[in-house]
């Protein structure tokens, strides 16, 4: 299911936080977001999943218009987003953590079980009894993708998921989405990191005070004079 | 003094049950959903009014005012929010508006009470048989035992319900962070909606109970109630259910125990004095920071 962002505009007061943003991401590819702080990266994704309402402009997952919908339908819908700053509820366990997630008609104990299968697959099956509030910041951010595992999503988006996180956590987060991948789930990668974009990304996004600054493939974009002077000051 | 004290302690027991789940159906609601319900005195206080028109009026027992109470109130709470709750909680200060929104609900709801009932005192009227029991050379009212009996089943239930089942464990998710459950799914509108209703019953439940315990009220008895259950829940930290319990406990025990050793006037200043040190000291409560932290 491919996700279709067209000509995406929106402001806060007098803020231009996004303007004019087209893009789209396939299933099975990775496309990466780039962009400095208040390039308009997490307001994309907030319009994208509903919590901001665009002022203009379409999104469409798998032709279908879910632009101005409410998070929770944008869920149903097949999209799977996590944050930059994790956001695991504390006082539950780790278990409880996925089990909120609506069962939708699943029998209590296949839910069970793919709990316990998710946790076991982001390495935090030893952890499903202790409280989310327990987990180092690199675990609940683990903790969010077995989430994504349970829902099961059609497109995920993943907000700075690698910031902080220790190498061995990184590795069995991007062996996960190296399976979504080959899944034909469709991902779409914030990453300040231009060398894990390059790395990852089919075609990158480059966003700059809210506008597209450059997009193409990772060698494209890289050698664009445009990315070079909007990271470094200057035009090499 | 021990025959008093020993009754003070009873006393303070049997307040402390219901005015833990008076705190209880608050902190569901302002813990879930950040809505300031100021007019949840008065749905405890219709509670009661529901037990003196089955009792006093129709010649039922109390028992029979309990589902009443609980169906009556859920049913008003669900039409309230279901008008209103949806626009409360997209405002841009949803706190103070729906503390504003109560506001004139518990107002609209007192006035009701007035014109249905006058501002004339009304007590529940009902002879339980036995009268009352003796304890331990006390002498307890039955109606008391019921309404603490009735408390300490329904405690256990709410607590299962939201630490057992998916939606109690949705519902404490709601407290910790909104936007984590949206995303999962979870239609946390509609889930603010059962909490609501749910909540109203509980504290219509709660008045027929304190209709048993607390000799009269009147169309004015609202507001006591619903500043017990902000210090109730303020105290045990907010958003907690076992702070909402705890700090029902502290609230009763000092008030009674003061009453018993300065006298009744001193009895509801503990009470505060407790809430100024608490806030002071840890201003998420008793339990609240403890619940986060783990």
């Amino acid at each position: 299911m491919s996700l279709q962002i067209s000509n995406l505009s929106k402001s806060y007061g007098r803020v231009r936080a996004l303007s004019d943003v087209s893009l789209s991401v396939h299933p099975g590819e990775v496309l990466g977001i780039m962009g400095v702080n208040g390039a308009g990266k997490s307001t994309l994704l907030n319009c994208i999943c509903g919590f901001a309402t665009p002022d203009a402009g379409a999104i469409e997952l798998g032709g279908r218009g879910i632009c101005g919908q409410r998070p929770d339908h944008v869920s149903r819908a097949g999209v799977g987003r996590t944050f930059q700053v994790p956001r695991s509820f504390r006082s539950l366990t780790v278990l409880e953590n996925l089990l909120v997630v609506p069962a939708r008609g699943e029998p209590s104990g296949i839910r069970l079980d793919r709990a316990h299968h998710a946790l076991e697959k982001v390495k935090l099956a030893t952890l499903a009894n202790n409280y989310a509030g327990e987990l180092s910041g690199g675990q609940q951010k683990l903790l969010e993708l077995a989430r994504i595992l349970i829902l099961a999503p059609r497109v995920v988006l993943f907000d700075e998921p690698l910031a902080g996180m220790h190498s061995d956590l990184c590795r069995v987060f991007l062996d996960e989405v190296a399976e979504m991948l080959s899944r034909s789930v469709a991902v779409m990668l914030v990453c300040h990191d231009p060398g894990i974009l390059y790395r990852l990304a089919r075609d990158i996004v480059v966003l700059h005070e809210g506008r597209v600054l450059s997009s193409g493939s990772p060698a494209a974009v890289r050698c664009d004079p445009a990315v070079i002077e909007a990271y470094l000051g200057v035009q090499h | 003094m021990t025959s008093l004290m020993t009754g003070a302690i009873v006393n303070a027991i049997a307040l402390g049950i219901l005015y833990g789940l008076l705190g209880l159906s608050l902190t569901i609601v302002y813990g879930a959903m950040r809505i300031a319900n100021l007019a949840h005195g008065e749905m405890v206080l219709a509670g009661s009014y529901v037990a003196y028109v089955v009792t006093t009026q129709l010649g039922y027992s109390p028992l029979a005012a309990i589902p009443v109470a609980f169906i009556l109130l859920f049913l008003l709470a669900f039409a309230l929010f279901a008008v209103a709750g949806r626009r409360l909680q997209a405002a841009r200060d949803p706190e103070m508006a729906s503390f504003l929104f109560f506001y004139g609900v518990s107002l609209m709801v007192a006035s009701g009470l007035l014109f249905l009932f006058d501002a004339d005192a009304r007590s529940v009227i009902f002879q339980f048989q036995p009268l009352s029991y003796r304890v331990l050379g006390l002498v307890i009212p039955k109606a008391r035992v019921v309404a603490v009996g009735v408390a300490m089943v329904l405690v256990p239930a709410l607590f299962l319900f939201l630490y057992r089942t998916t939606s109690g464990k949705a519902l404490r998710a709601a407290v910790m962070n909104r936007d984590a459950l949206r995303i999962v799914g979870v239609d946390v509108e509609r889930l603010s909606l059962v909490a609501f209703s749910v909540s109203a019953g509980i504290a219509g439940v709660t008045g027929v109970l304190l209709a048993l315990v607390f000799p009269a009220f009147t169309p004015f008895s609202g507001l006591d109630y619903t500043i017990t259950g902000f210090v109730v829940i303020v105290l045990g930290g907010l958003g907690s259910p076992l702070g909402a319990l705890l700090g029902g406990m502290i609230f009763a025990f000092s008030e009674q125990l003061t009453t018993l050793w300065i006298g009744q006037s001193a009895g509801v200043l503990a009470g505060f004095l407790i809430l100024v040190l608490v806030v002071a000291i840890r201003p998420a409560g008793l339990i609240g920071q403890a619940e986060w932290k783990s």
